[in-house]
């Protein structure tokens, strides 16, 4: 069912006219059979006065055959034989002579003599006949009438009382399409009040003067509408909680982990190996946290607008010690792009490609950083003169956990195979696209992010 | 004094700062840390904000409603940008989120008590430029460098904080106080008039981000 209004009017449609075609239908069936009723009756009728000018004629005997032959014109008028005579009878007498007939009337007998009504073809039409015996005289009289014409005569009478209501049909269609819709306001307004809420709006939807159905519909709404809070609500609580719980012991591990090492005066290798694989735990539980933290629906609620470079340089600065440390050199060209979108998210999803380009970019490499316009999206580039990924392992790398050569990466790098899946969620969230490809001198890895780009006119 | 609810972290921590030459005051919970405020204030104050009778963010609020100027860390397991930025409005001096590096903990104390007591005289070294604070002097090789008042912010700034990049903007917000009109090349002009003076390769350009001194 498309729409509930097209469904309507045309069920109700179709029942009208179903109806209103049955009703024709039995209503000139029953007018048919009253009609002929009344036609035989007349015939019953014509038939009587016949006879008795019959009579009347044959005991004033053959003298006067002028006066029957005038009689006989009287009588022609009188049934209204022309041109088209819709009527026409013959007079036998008992040896079967003719003693009188209309003009139109053929010479043999049109029907057997047998009294009664009976049909005969005559002329190229079909005739209703009435034959009669009068017992004085013995003179038998045969009647006929056109039967179509009372065919005729019905369907005019159908047509009179169906024509109105044909006519009414289109016009009862509009007033349905009135009704329906009336009916159906208060369901627009429910949809229009549930669409028009904010991505992060749980509160109640509020309607005035609902119908009872739909106020059925809107208290199942609120329900569920309280339900998705409370649970938001408590996932929120779960992952502050768990970033507590879980941050505050790795913190204890790596102090202990600080003083051991200052205890012996000596990093030997079980203390570095120590220290990678806490470095390691704490790594996955800052970027499982940040998966968690964004989760879509509890997420567009803290869009606003950003200015992609100015948030990049600031990534870039926090991330300086670690650049210096390998001796990378870093640049960032371009100009100032603004586009709407979650600062924290952004910051992840810089975050993360930074990372990554530092991590895997030997020592004294190049990292390139590219913010631009391009039509109606702000381009972010990120280059660098690492080993690259190839071709075939690209759509791989986004999956949760995957990395490339499994856990003996030849970079020699620990992670944890989250840092890309954070990005393509964040991605994602944006509505943005991500492309991989050749770094700097078609060797390293260059990371293309498209974001929608946020302009003044935008904002109207 | 540091005040942190969890056992096994704080006896960590005691130890590392002892170590690295602080005296410490531990204590557990929001009312005792109070106590020991008022009795005994501390030279620096690190505070975690999960404590068991109350938010830390209540005793840093309690702290500076009395009056007390006691540089204040917050530490904390939370990390979003608005708890941090509630954070540094209710008064703290720093934040650093866990878990974190001891070394970075010590090193930020440090700058903090620096901030404190020694404000007046504070020689910074970086090579071959030595910068005096006290005296507003600057000297390459043992020779005197005259640099005008912007100059000598810039370098300051810059040699405070070695290994870090300060962009244009954070450097501009140092030399010119707000509602001060600023050229739009104003930093790169006397970045540029630095480095004639200094005649040596200390201040480094990270294009399209800002300036940087190499860590010792």
């Amino acid at each position: 069912m498309r729409s509930i209004r097209i469904f309507l009017i045309g069920a109700l449609l179709s029942c009208i006219t179903l109806v209103i075609f049955v009703a024709s239908l039995h209503g000139y069936r029953s007018s048919m059979t009253e009609l002929h009723q009344l036609f035989d009756a007349h015939l019953q009728q014509d038939v009587e006065i016949l006879t008795q000018y019959a009579v009347l004629q044959q005991s004033a005997g053959n003298s006067a055959n002028a006066e029957v032959s005038r009689r006989n014109h009287a009588t022609q008028a009188l049934m209204g034989a022309g041109k088209r005579p819709l009527m026409l009878y013959q007079v036998w007498d008992s040896d079967g002579s003719s003693v009188m007939h209309s003009l139109n009337a053929p010479g043999e007998p049109m029907q057997d003599f047998v009294p009664g009504y009976n049909t005969s073809n005559y002329q190229g039409y079909r005739w209703r006949t009435l034959v009669s015996k009068d017992e004085m005289s013995g003179l038998w009289i045969m009647i006929a009438e056109r039967d179509d014409m009372r065919f005729l005569i019905s369907d005019r009478i159908v047509i009179a009382v169906l024509t109105p209501i044909v006519i009414a049909l289109p016009v009862s269609g509009l007033i349905i399409w009135w009704i329906v819709g009336f009916g159906l306001r208060p369901i627009t307004r429910l949809a229009t009040e549930v669409g028009s809420k904010e991505a992060g709006d749980l509160t109640d939807i509020r309607l005035e003067k609902v119908p009872e159905e739909l106020g059925l519909l809107a208290n199942s709404i609120n329900e569920l509408l309280r339900r998705l809070e409370a649970s938001f609500e408590r996932e929120k609580r779960f992952a502050a909680d768990a970033a507590h719980e879980l941050r505050t012991p790795i913190a204890a591990i790596r102090v202990h982990l600080h003083n051991l090492k200052n205890a012996r005066h000596m990093s030997n290798e079980t203390i570095s190996r120590l220290e990678e694989g806490v470095e390691r735990l704490s790594h996955l539980v800052e970027q499982t946290l940040v998966l968690n933290r964004l989760a879509p629906d509890q997420y567009m609620v803290n869009f606003s607008t950003i200015n992609l470079q100015q948030i990049t340089r600031q990534v870039i600065t926090g991330l300086y010690a670690d650049i210096e440390t390998k001796g990378q050199g870093i640049e960032l060209t371009g100009e100032a792009c603004e586009i709407r979108g979650d600062k924290f998210g952004i910051e992840m999803l810089v975050l993360n490609l930074l990372n990554n380009a530092i991590k895997y970019t030997p020592s004294g490499g190049q990292i390139a950083v590219r913010i631009f316009r391009q039509g109606d999206r702000a381009v972010l580039e990120i280059m660098d003169s690492g080993p690259g990924i190839p071709a075939s392992e690209r759509q791989r790398v986004f999956e949760r956990f995957y990395r490339i050569g499994g856990d003996r990466h030849n970079s020699g790098v620990t992670g944890c195979g989250l840092g890309l899946s954070i990005v393509q969620r964040i991605i994602a969230l944006h509505d943005a696209d991500l492309e991989l490809g050749e770094g700097i001198n078609g060797k390293g890895l260059k990371v293309t992010a498209r974001f929608p780009i946020y302009t003044a006119q935008a904002r109207h | 004094m540091l005040v942190e609810d969890d056992r096994l972290l704080a006896e960590g921590m005691v130890r590392a700062l002892k170590q690295d030459g602080f005296a410490v005051n531990w204590q557990r919970d929001g009312q005792s840390a109070r106590d020991w405020l008022l009795a005994e204030p501390p030279d620096v104050l690190v505070l975690d904000l999960g404590l068991p009778d109350m938010d830390g963010l209540e005793v840093l609020m309690w702290l500076r409603e009395k009056g007390l100027a006691t540089p204040v860390l917050v530490l904390t397991a939370r990390d979003t940008t608005a708890d941090k930025i509630t954070g540094l409005d209710k008064g703290a001096d720093d934040y650093l989120t866990k878990p974190f590096d001891m070394k970075e903990l010590s090193a930020r104390l440090r700058a903090l008590e620096r901030r404190l007591s020694t404000e007046k005289h504070t020689i910074i070294r970086n090579g071959a430029v030595v910068l005096d604070s006290a005296a507003h002097h600057v000297q390459v090789d043992g020779r005197a460098v005259e640099l005008s008042r912007r100059e000598y912010m810039l370098l300051k700034a810059l040699m405070e904080n070695p290994g870090t990049i300060q962009t244009r903007e954070v450097l501009e917000s140092k030399l010119y106080g707000a509602g001060e009109e600023v050229g739009s090349n104003t930093v790169e002009v006397h970045i540029h008039n630095l480095r004639k003076k200094l005649a040596v390769d200390l201040i480094k350009t990270v294009r399209g981000i800002g300036y940087t001194v190499k860590k010792q």
